[in-house]
Formats: structure tokens, sequence, C-alpha cells
């Protein structure tokens, strides 16, 4: 665990973090604030249902971005600094390495989501649901499938591919797997060999969106679907045996 | 190596589980949607289209991937799953080895369609709009009926439907709706007069009431129809008697469904409301096919697409010899 | 101790060791000496399994713990000197009890103070110091030194050389290279000096007592002055 609680440590103490979680935090209470308008068929909205919604809409987009951002050099640089050197000459197996740092970068991810939470859990007492704070936990864990999801696929990466091409490879599966239900709706609106194609990745790449739907349902008290959470859960279970193949020769 | 095998084991459970808690094929609400509408047959027999029987008229549910061909015979729903006709998302009546047939997507599908379409549509600056439609099997219900009614159309009436798009050139005019249409003020201003006609004759409690709403609109239609081109006129026609038919046949399975005053709060008020695009025709069809039951439901059985619904409410009402 | 036979390691088919034979003996300073480019630090990493090697064969007795200096340390730049040496002890598998002892002992040997100083602050002297310290965790029998007084002024250097004495006394078994050849000639018994990846001579203490200096060994091995 020596590895993974340095990497936490690390990531925890450079102010890059803090400062891109307080830009996300600023961008997200602009929009749910009273100076933005949140209108439904015309009329302007504020009441506590749909404000959930939205704030967990762009929360659940806002973190799969920042977990992107502070999983796509975690496992790069410790190559870049030679710091494996001495790891690797500990005789630490790079499954063992290269598995902690991935579970530093999805702890510090959900670390960031936690921030967020942390606000809708003020909105909510400000509304007056303080009930619906013993939600917020199960609602965090649903909507951390998604973020672990994003950190661990970039983390799995990240150990064979540069870091441009991570960052490219884990931006498309973010797209494809907030914006699945609308990108569905488009492939099957059109035709095309193109289609087949979409079809295709669509098929395979996760429905992200469901995870932020359902931890938008637990809050409001709404039935989920336990299929769902096993599939985002195989989902994290076939990444992570990404770390298990994928091997650098050389430190 | 125990690690190893631990967890794939782990895994091979992971898979398991998710393979046992997920549903395949269809889910079970679209084939209660199309035991719905089999069971409203009944009622809809008493809008006295002839022979318009549902179960003549597979229903495709389109899920993305397959088409679950839903089909009744002898009281019995049967089911099947084939390789999709059309492969995309419509809701649409299309000929299948010599017979129309409904295609439609499932209730998911449809749902996520009309909330992406109602996010899409109702973006606007500084502002965010989400769609807030429930689409359950009763709302799947009044689709079928829809493109039923379609399937019905062009089973019975497809030579007169197509000769009348041929004769005014309509095919070529369709996409000059908007322009023609809904970016010219003057029309749009003579259009919401029509509706808002149409409208008050419709609410009216006495037949001669009705007949002044009547003649009142035909004022004003044929100051709009001197602005507009043949082409134009008769595209518009097309959707007025086609669409504005099934909406209206669509309207009363909701009313079976929901009740008279959701009827009136989603069907009825929206006549006297402009709209841009072709879903004003529906409404303006479905308000004459309304005018038309007032004076007797057998309209249905005469009329055959040869003429504009517009020409048979004229016909029908007495006011066709008036002019401006 | 050691063994290297016949490495072979090329980089985009240039060869960078080519055929290299040597041999370490338990208890000896031994030193690879070459100009830049020799392949030094390439046939470190081969011992350490960094890299492999295309061909060859690397011998390790059974039992040798080996601790690695880098040339260029890197480590986590907000830690703390303490935290670093506990972060590797950790790694280590260093027993817990002992750890807090064993690391103030290093600092104190490496002449660095355990204050909250972090790394990011560290002078290159520092750092060299803090990667000798880290290297000598859990006491192994072979210390793989990568230019160790790189960034020390002369103070520094006089002090690592004494400490490598002192360690040597005890019996650690040192393969070091450096550019600066009294370091080498204070510390060193043998060594191998390599060119273009290739061993070109083979020298010993002996040699240096018979009145040849490192200096004038080095120059006839890799070219200059006959």
């Amino acid at each position: 665990m020596e590895i993974m609680m340095t990497a936490i440590k690390e990531k925890l103490r450079r102010k890059e973090l803090y400062i891109i979680a307080g830009i996300a935090v600023a961008v997200l209470m602009l929009l749910t604030s009273d100076n933005s308008s949140l209108s439904i068929n015309g009329k302007i909205i504020t009441d506590y249902e749909n404000v959930v919604v939205v704030f967990l809409t762009v929360t659940h987009f806002v973190c799969c971005v920042l977990a992107v951002v502070l999983s796509v050099g975690t496992i790069r640089n410790e190559y870049e600094r030679k710091t494996s050197h001495l790891v690797w000459i500990r005789g630490i197996s790079q499954l063992k390495y290269h598995g902690q740092l991935a579970c530093a970068n999805v702890v510090v991810s959900l670390g960031a989501q936690s921030v967020f939470f942390l606000i809708l859990s003020g909105y909510c007492i400000k509304e007056g649901h303080v009930n619906a704070l013993l939600y917020l936990v199960p609602a965090f864990f649903l909507m951390g499938l998604s973020t672990s999801i994003i950190s661990l696929f970039t983390s799995v990466i990240s150990i064979k591919l540069p870091g441009f091409v991570t960052g490219v490879l884990s931006a498309i599966l973010l797209i494809a797997g907030v914006f699945h239900s609308l990108l569905n709706l488009l492939v099957q609106t059109n035709d095309g060999i193109g289609q087949k194609v979409f079809r295709f990745l669509l098929r395979i790449l996760p429905d992200l969106n469901e995870n932020a739907q359902m931890a938008a349902k637990v809050i409001l008290g709404k039935p989920i679907s336990f299929h769902s959470i096993c599939v985002s859960v195989l989902t994290i279970y076939i990444i992570s045996w990404g770390i298990f193949v994928f091997r650098r020769k050389e430190a | 190596m125990r690690g190893r095998f631990i967890y794939g084991a782990l895994g091979v459970v992971l898979t398991i589980v998710t393979l046992v808690t997920g549903s395949y094929g269809i889910h079970p609400d679209n084939r209660q949607s199309y035991e719905l509408a089999l069971n409203l047959q009944t009622q809809v027999d008493e809008l006295a289209f002839p022979k318009f029987r549902l179960q003549d008229y597979p229903v495709r549910c389109f899920d993305g991937t397959y088409d679950y061909v839903f089909s009744s015979q002898d009281g019995e729903v049967h089911m099947e799953k084939q390789d999709p006709v059309l492969g995309i998302i419509a809701g649409t009546a299309y000929e299948v080895d010599g017979i129309y047939q409904v295609i439609i997507p499932t209730i998911d599908k449809f749902h996520a369609l009309m909330s992406v379409m109602d996010t899409v549509s109702g973006i606007q600056k500084e502002t965010f709009t989400f769609g807030e439609q429930e689409f359950g099997k009763e709302e799947q219900a009044t689709v079928i009926w829809h493109e039923a009614t379609h399937a019905w159309q062009f089973t019975n009436y497809e030579k007169q439907i197509l000769n009348r798009m041929k004769k005014g050139k309509a095919d070529e005019a369709s996409t000059d709706l908007s322009r023609e249409i809904d970016e010219n003020a003057k029309v749009v201003t003579l259009y919401q007069q029509e509706m808002d006609c149409l409208l008050q004759a419709v609410n009216a409690k006495s037949i001669d009431a009705k007949i002044s709403c009547v003649l009142k609109y035909k004022k004003i239609e044929e100051q709009r129809r001197s602005l507009l081109s043949e082409e134009i006129l008769t595209m518009e026609e097309y959707y007025e008697s086609v669409e504005g038919i099934a909406y209206y046949v669509e309207s009363k399975v909701y009313e079976m469904l929901n009740g008279r005053a959701a009827y009136e709060e989603n069907y009825l008020m929206p006549i006297g409301q402009y709209s841009n695009g072709t879903h004003k025709y529906y409404s303006m069809g479905m308000a004459k096919c309304l005018l038309l039951d007032e004076l007797s439901k057998n309209w249905k059985s005469s009329y055959d697409y040869s003429i504009s619904l517009t020409q048979l409410l004229y016909e029908t009402y007495g006011v066709d010899s008036f002019t401006n | 101790m050691l063994q290297c036979k016949q490495l072979v390691k090329s980089y985009k088919n240039h060869c960078v060791v080519d055929h290299l034979d040597f041999s370490v003996n338990q208890g000896e300073a031994f030193a690879l000496l070459g100009s830049n480019g020799a392949g030094k630090t390439t046939t470190i990493k081969m011992i350490l399994g960094l890299i492999q090697p295309e061909s060859g064969l690397i011998q390790l007795e059974k039992g040798v713990t080996i601790g690695y200096s880098p040339e260029t340390p890197y480590f986590p730049p907000f830690l703390t000197g303490q935290e670093v040496l506990m972060y590797y002890a950790g790694i280590q598998n260093i027993a817990k009890e002992k750890r807090q002892s064993e690391v103030l002992h290093l600092l104190e040997l490496v002449g660095l103070s355990n204050d909250s100083v972090k790394v990011k602050h560290y002078s290159k002297g520092m750092l060299q110091r803090l990667a000798l310290a880290q290297a000598m965790l859990g006491n192994p029998s072979l210390l793989i030194l990568d230019e160790p007084t790189a960034g020390l002024d002369a103070l520094g250097r006089i002090e690592m050389m004494n400490l490598l004495n002192r360690l040597k006394e005890q019996g650690k078994t040192i393969l070091m290279n450096s550019h600066i050849l009294n370091d080498i000639e204070r510390v060193c018994d043998r060594g191998i000096i390599m060119k273009h990846g290739k061993l070109v001579r083979v020298w010993s203490n002996e040699e240096l007592k018979q009145g040849e200096t490192l200096e004038s060994l080095f120059l006839m091995a890799v070219g200059g002055i006959e």
C-alpha cells in the first residue's frame, strides 16, 4: 500500500488538483445558482428535483473529465522521471506497482467527486431535504462507478501508450460513455456504413450516463437497476485485467 | 498464482450475475402496449372507419438491433424476432411482403428520443430546457394506432393519395414548406387566425355557431391560399388528410386511455397554437375530423382522399358555395 | 559475487554494450570507467534488471541484496527526505519497528537532517546524499552507485569517499562509476575501462601502486596520449 499512499499524498500536495477542482466547482455552482435560469418547456424552474438532476448530470461529466486529467500522467511520469527504477530494483512486480498507482488515481478521482457531493449535500440541507443526505452515499458510489471506469481505463492504457494518445482514447471513452444514449439515438436515426461502425462501438463501450441517472434516482427515491450496477462493476473488472496484461519491457 | 485464480473466479461470478440480472429480448411493456392497443378495437370501431382492424397490420418494434413483430391471430398475441426492415428509429407504416406493417421504436427508445428532441429543440441562450415527457405503455398504444391508421390508409387508398400528390407536384415541394410558410409573416398570421377559427368551431356548442366559424375560416383560408404555390397547398392538404386523420385516431385513443381532461389539454387546446413545421397540419386535420363528426361520422365511409379534408368540410357544412 | 558474460545491448542498430565481460568479487570496490556514451550506465541498468540485454549472461550469487543510487535521482518532490526513506523502506518491507531508527541513522550517516524540508527544495548534492541513503536501506550486500559524487562540493566528495571506504571495510561490495578519477582511485580496488561499449582495459590498484596513474591508464585506453 506504500506506493498507493505515496501517490495519493503527492497528488494531494500538488496545487494543480485544487486549482482544477476549484474551477470545476465554480463552473458547477454558476450553472446551478440563482443567476442561471433553468427551464422546462419554457417555464423557469428552481424546484429541488430538477436542480438535483441538472447538478448530477453536470457533476458526472466534470468528474469524468477530472478523472482523465488526474490519471493520465501518473504512471507515465513514474517512468519519465525514472522513479520506477528505485521501485523495480526492490523486486516489486509491475502488477503491484501499476496496480497501486492505478488505485491511487481512482481514489483521488473519487476524492474530487466527493467535493461536488459535499456541495450537493449543502444544497439539500438548504432546501430542507435533510433525509436526502442518507441517499447521497449510495448515489456517490453509483456515480463513482463512472469515475472509476474512466480513471482506471486511463491508468491502464497509460502503462503502454504515450500521454497524448492516452488522453485522446480516454476522451473518446468519456464522450461515448457520458453521451451514450444521445449517440445511440443519433446512430439509429441515420443509415449507412458509418452507422454500422458507430453502432458496434457503442455496443462495446459502456453507458456511463446510466450511472448518473441511477445516482439521481437514488436521491429522488426512485427504483434503480441492479443489472446496470453489475455491468459497470464488470466493466471495471475487465479494464483491471489490463494491469495484468500490459507490461513494460524496460523501466 | 493463487491470487490470479481467485481474481479470475471473481470475474466469472461477476459475469454470471450480470448475465442473470439482464433482460433479453424486448421489454414486456412493449407487448403489453400492443395488447392494450388491441383491446381498444371495439371502441375504435365506434369511430366508424370502414374495415379498420389493428390486427390486420403487424406491429414491428425496433430496439436498435432487431424488429420484434407483434401480431394477433384468433385472439392470441404472437411475437417474432426478425432482422430489421428499416434499421433506423422511425414511426411509420411500411410495406413488408405485400402487407403494410407498423414500424415503431421500443418504448425506451421512443422515450429517449423524445427527451433528446425536447432538450435539443429547447436549448436557448443562458437557459437549459430539459424534456419531461414520460412515454409509457399507453403512449405507445396511441402511437400504434396512429401508425396503424397510416397502414390502413395506404392499404385502401394508396392510389388516390399518390395521384393527388403527383397532380399537385407535392413531392417537389416538400423542402419548401419552411421557407414559404414559417418564414412568411403574413402567411403565419393568417394561419393563426385560421387555427383560432377552428378552435372556436370545435368548442362551439351549436351547429349554427360551428357553421359560422367554418365560414369565417374559409374566408381567411382563401386569402392564405392566394399567397402559396399549388405544390405547397397540395402538400399541406396531404398532411392534413393523411396525418390529420391519423392524429385524430391517436387523439381518440388517447381520450379512451386518459380521459377527457387530459385529451382536451394535450390535443384540443393546441389546435389554436401555431407551430413551425408540419405538426400544425396534424392538429388542423384532426380539428376538421372533429367538425365532420359533429354532423355525421359516416364521412369516413365515403372519404377516399381524392379531395382535401378542407374541401370535404366545406361541402359537409354547406359553405362550399360561399366565396369571399 | 557478480559475473557479466558477453553482454550485448543495442538501441536502434547502435551497439552500446558490445560483448562485455567482467566480474566483481565480494568485498571489493569495482569501477566502471569510460567517456560519455561508453555504455557504463547501460551496463549498470542491465545488472539491475531495469533493461534486458540482447544476449549474454548476468550471474549474481544467491542471497545477494542490491542497493542502487541513480545518476540523476528523482524523488517525489512533495515529500520530505525522511518521508522518502520511509516510503522506500516500506516498499522493501523493512520491519515497521526498525524503519524509523534505520531511516534516522541513514540520514545522519549521509549528512542530511531530518527536518521538514521537502525534496523539491533540495540541492543536487542533497539529492545525491538522499540517493545513497535510500540505496543503503535494508543493509544490502552489493551497492551499485552511478556517479555518487555528482553535484557534491569538494568537502561533500571527501565525506562521500570516506563513507564508501568505511562501507567497504564493513564488507560491502561496491560497483560504481564516476567521471572523477581521483575519487575512483581513493576507493576502488579494480575496474574496467570501456570505449564504445567494449572493454578496452582492465586495471587494478596494484598497477597504480607501481607508479601508474589512473588518469594515464584512462587516456591510453580511450585515446589521447600514447
